[in-house]
């Protein structure tokens, strides 16, 4: 396990400099620069800004000189707030975005998966069809507005929680529920899917006629193999959640990374644009990684290689 | 400054107000949350409060010298931290700040500002005339790509020198009426060569080494949350500024409009702007109207004419597409009535506005027709066909068409629309690649002088409408070296009576925005608040509540 743990990581260093050198390529091809802005800006000052942010130089050096630097974890200066450096800025929001993605995560996890084996366990009943209204309304209304309903519904109406800001606790709340209850509606489809799939097997007929209680059923039969494709889609969940957070973040206004992406695009900050990119990858492909070597803990049949 | 056309704001129309319409899923709410505990409405101190002033989101930098026109919001920060040597009053009159007077020289060349001797900065230490020529030489260095420098690049200046450490003279190569308008803007700050070089690319971004001589001081900054301002202790009343009457301040920085506006709803802050989309539910609403006040700024919106494309290149063809516009109901159809309808270019506020300019170009249906059959185009038969370019965006979309119809309405002509993406729209403007399109000036500082020569000179850096006019140019110049306010104005005054003449652009209105002020907050405002409230955050008052 270990040696495949370490194949794994070397691989994320090919990953990450494929997608960093497709930024790079999208990011310099798409039209506007930095210094495009309402207000027109001297040649002068172009060309000491240029000089500044290494733009003088040719792409291919430019691109050495940033992944250089990047390795040794500088991230380059900010072209728009120019008094922090990007690895800065980037380390100041990711915690924020980090908290949101992991109890957005677990919000998920907490609903989606009892609620999928409820439904499942109890087919065709009242409760399976609220299951599944639930996952199907929350799968498609999209977080922006979900975001405001909330926002109408808790915070303007009942006054139960603010309706924007960071940092306490009951700001948490509605971001969370926004961006976890979509990915809940996920998890309680595929989970009522795969247990009603495992349930029809052969070997779940047979454990039944032996006259196994149904609680020890479900629990030592069923689970374990419904779970291998929840746990399946638990990386791209989480890397949704990471991702998605980026209109979240914008909703309730949260001092995370989305944002500084966004930002970074509109305002052709190539290094936070970079930074950012970077940062989403290295932590999509290390979830990737987690749940590759979950599979063994719930699936003895497979191997690592 | 050129005002923003892109909906920034509205990217989620949401209309926060008819909130009663849901009511129903309120109360099932209700039975799911038993334990409704209200979050609003609890200040944690009666003279603290909060404020969206930042409604760009996180200030690219908060260096004076170096804050961006494009993002001036961040401004709003700056002008409490710093004080320039004048700061301009609530009637927009430059007033002794930092400086307690200062003498021109007859031929107007040379501006001696003399200190006061009590001016403190945060950390203790005097404010002197060394710190100010340091500033201004640093803002004026090529290398420090200062962005707002153009304006004390264009006043001329030649040098600038601290005689002691009290007195401070600036020199210009001609006399230039607006210079104490530019040395109260807050560009021209004074800063500490020793804070400044002791971290060059970080001691504006750290609080602690954020030492400023204006009344607050940045007490905590979140990035891409808030910055919050306390009052600067070092800092003595002094002529007609007081010491600030708030204990805290928190600056936030939402960039949703509609957030900001749910926020202030909720009880999160103390006044708001509302959003287009709401100026009729909140004018309407018996609980919000009360709370309303219409704020209008000096900044023009008109509709900027290509003098150079057929057939508007004839100027009858511009007079009559102006008087087919009813400005009166074109402000209640497109702003719920909060902008003011305008026919000269210079704003109520401003130094020269005249209120009776312009009637001229006031709506005359019958004399617009009889304009445009005078120039070979009765009822609009071969009208050439123009473009109205705008960039994307409903409200854009919304005037373009409204502007169209009625041209359409009054005098036949057919204009077709053009939408495009807002960098496409800047292009088009820059190369004059349009027929009409929108335009409109927002004072840089109270003077004349900011309106005539970079906007409509023959050599302006904004004269997007090929208009060129050596008269007016000449007229201009000699107002703009004049060295009284009232001898400029004379000229300033041919110069707009000439702009009525030859109709480079048609003036619509006067923006005005809608504040939502708790009752309990007294605002003092003034015509050139980038965010109402921000220019003088010192004057605020919170009563008991």
């Amino acid at each position: 396990v270990t040696r495949f743990i370490i194949r794994r990581i070397l691989w994320l260093v090919p990953v990450l400099l494929f997608v960093s050198l497709i930024t790079f390529t999208l990011m310099h091809l798409t039209p506007g620069g930095p210094w495009d802005k309402d207000k027109p800006v001297s040649s002068q000052a172009v060309a000491n800004l240029n000089a500044r942010y290494n733009l003088d130089k040719p792409a291919w050096q430019q691109y050495v000189l940033y992944m250089s630097n990047a390795l040794r974890g500088d991230l380059g200066p900010s072209y728009t707030y120019q008094d922090r450096s990007v690895t800065q800025i980037i380390l100041g929001g990711l915690p924020n975005t980090a908290t949101l993605g992991l109890l957005a995560a677990a919000l998920a996890m907490l609903v989606g998966i009892p609620l999928g084996i409820i439904a499942a366990t109890r087919q065709n009943s009242t409760l399976d069809y609220a299951a599944l209204g639930f996952g199907t309304v929350f799968a498609s209304v999209p977080s922006f507005v979900l975001g405001f309903v909330f926002i109408i519904l808790f915070a303007l109406t009942l006054h139960l929680v603010p309706t924007s800001g960071w940092g306490r606790p009951e700001n948490y709340v509605l971001p969370v529920l926004t961006l976890g209850l979509n990915q809940a509606a996920l998890l309680t489809r595929i989970t009522r899917a795969s247990v009603l799939d495992v349930s029809r097997q052969d070997f779940m007929r047979t454990a039944r006629a032996k006259g196994l209680r149904e609680f020890l059923l479900i629990r030592r039969h069923m689970l374990k193999n419904a779970l291998i494709p929840v746990v399946t889609v638990m990386g791209p969940v989480v890397a949704l959640l990471l991702v998605g957070s980026v209109i979240v973040e914008q909703i309730f206004s949260i001092p995370g990374i989305g944002r500084l992406l966004v930002q970074g695009i509109s305002q052709r900050d190539y290094s936070l644009i970079m930074g950012t990119t970077l940062v989403y990858a290295f932590v999509i492909a290390g979830l990737n990684l987690v749940v590759d070597v979950l599979y063994g803990f719930i699936d003895p049949r497979i191997t690592y290689r | 400054l050129e005002p923003r056309f892109q909906n920034l704001f509205s990217k989620y129309g949401f209309r926060l107000v008819y909130v009663a319409r849901l009511w129903p899923l309120a109360v099932a709410a209700l039975l799911v949350l038993p334990a409704a505990r209200g979050v609003a409405a609890q200040s944690a101190s009666a003279r603290e409060v909060t404020v969206n002033f930042l409604n760009q989101g996180e200030p690219d930098t908060l260096d004076p010298n170096r804050t961006t026109s494009a993002f001036a919001a961040e401004a709003g920060v700056v002008r409490q931290v710093f004080e320039p040597l004048l700061r301009f009053d609530e009637h927009l009159v430059p007033q002794p700040a930092a400086a307690e007077s200062y003498d021109v020289s007859p031929d107007g060349t040379q501006y001696t500002f003399h200190l006061r001797a009590d001016g403190r900065w945060s950390d203790g230490q005097p404010v002197t005339a060394p710190q100010f020529e340091y500033s201004w030489r640093r803002l004026l260095d090529p290398a420090l790509n200062a962005e707002y420098a153009t304006f004390f690049v264009s006043a001329g200046i030649d040098s600038v020198t601290a005689v002691d450490d009290l007195t401070f003279v600036v020199r210009l190569a001609e006399p230039f009426g607006p210079l104490p308008d530019i040395a109260a803007l807050w560009v021209g700050s004074p800063l500490r060569p020793d804070v400044v070089n002791a971290n060059v690319d970080g001691w504006a971004a750290d609080p602690a080494t954020y030492v400023g001589n204006g009344p607050f001081m940045v007490s905590e900054w979140v990035h891409q949350d808030h910055i919050a301002l306390v009052p600067n202790p070092a800092y003595v009343a002094h002529g007609v500024w007081p010491v600030p009457s708030l204990t805290r301040v928190i600056v936030r920085m939402q960039t949703s409009a509609q957030a900001d506006y749910a926020a202030f709803l909720s009880g999160d802050r103390d006044w708001a702007l509302v959003p287009d989309a709401e100026l009729n539910a909140v004018l309407n609403d018996a609980d919000l109207s009360p709370l309303a006040q219409p704020v209008t700024d000096l900044t023009t919106f008109w509709i900027q004419l290509n003098t150079v494309h057929q057939p508007l290149n004839n100027t009858i063809v511009r007079r009559a597409l102006a008087k087919a516009l009813d400005r009166r109901a074109l402000v209640r159809d497109l702003t719920a009535g909060v902008a003011a309808p305008t026919l000269s270019v210079l704003p109520p506020g401003m130094p020269g506005h005249q209120d009776a300019l312009g009637a001229e170009l006031d709506f005359d249906p019958e004399g617009a027709r009889t304009l445009l059959a005078q120039a070979g185009f009765a009822r609009g038969r071969g009208f050439p066909k123009l473009a109205f370019a705008y960039p994307n965006g409903a409200v854009n979309q919304r005037r373009a068409e409204y502007f169209v119809a009625r041209w359409r309405e009054v005098l036949g002509v057919d204009i077709g629309l053009s939408a495009m993406p807002n960098a496409a729209y800047q292009q088009a403007l820059h190369e004059r690649a349009y027929d009409i399109a929108f335009g409109g000036w927002a004072a840089d500082y109270p003077d004349p002088q900011d309106w005539f020569a970079p906007v409509f000179g023959c050599q302006g850096a904004y004269n997007y409408y090929a208009y060129c006019s050596p008269s007016f140019d000449q007229t201009v110049a000699r107002g703009d070296t004049a060295a009284a306010l009232a001898d400029r104005l004379v000229y300033y005054a041919q110069a707009s009576t000439q702009l009525v003449r030859d109709v480079p652009v048609i003036p619509v209105w006067v923006r005005g925005r809608l504040l939502l002020v708790r009752p309990w907050v007294q605002l003092t405002l003034t015509a050139q608040d980038d965010f109402p409230g921000s220019y003088l955050l010192d004057r605020v008052v919170v009563m008991p509540h």
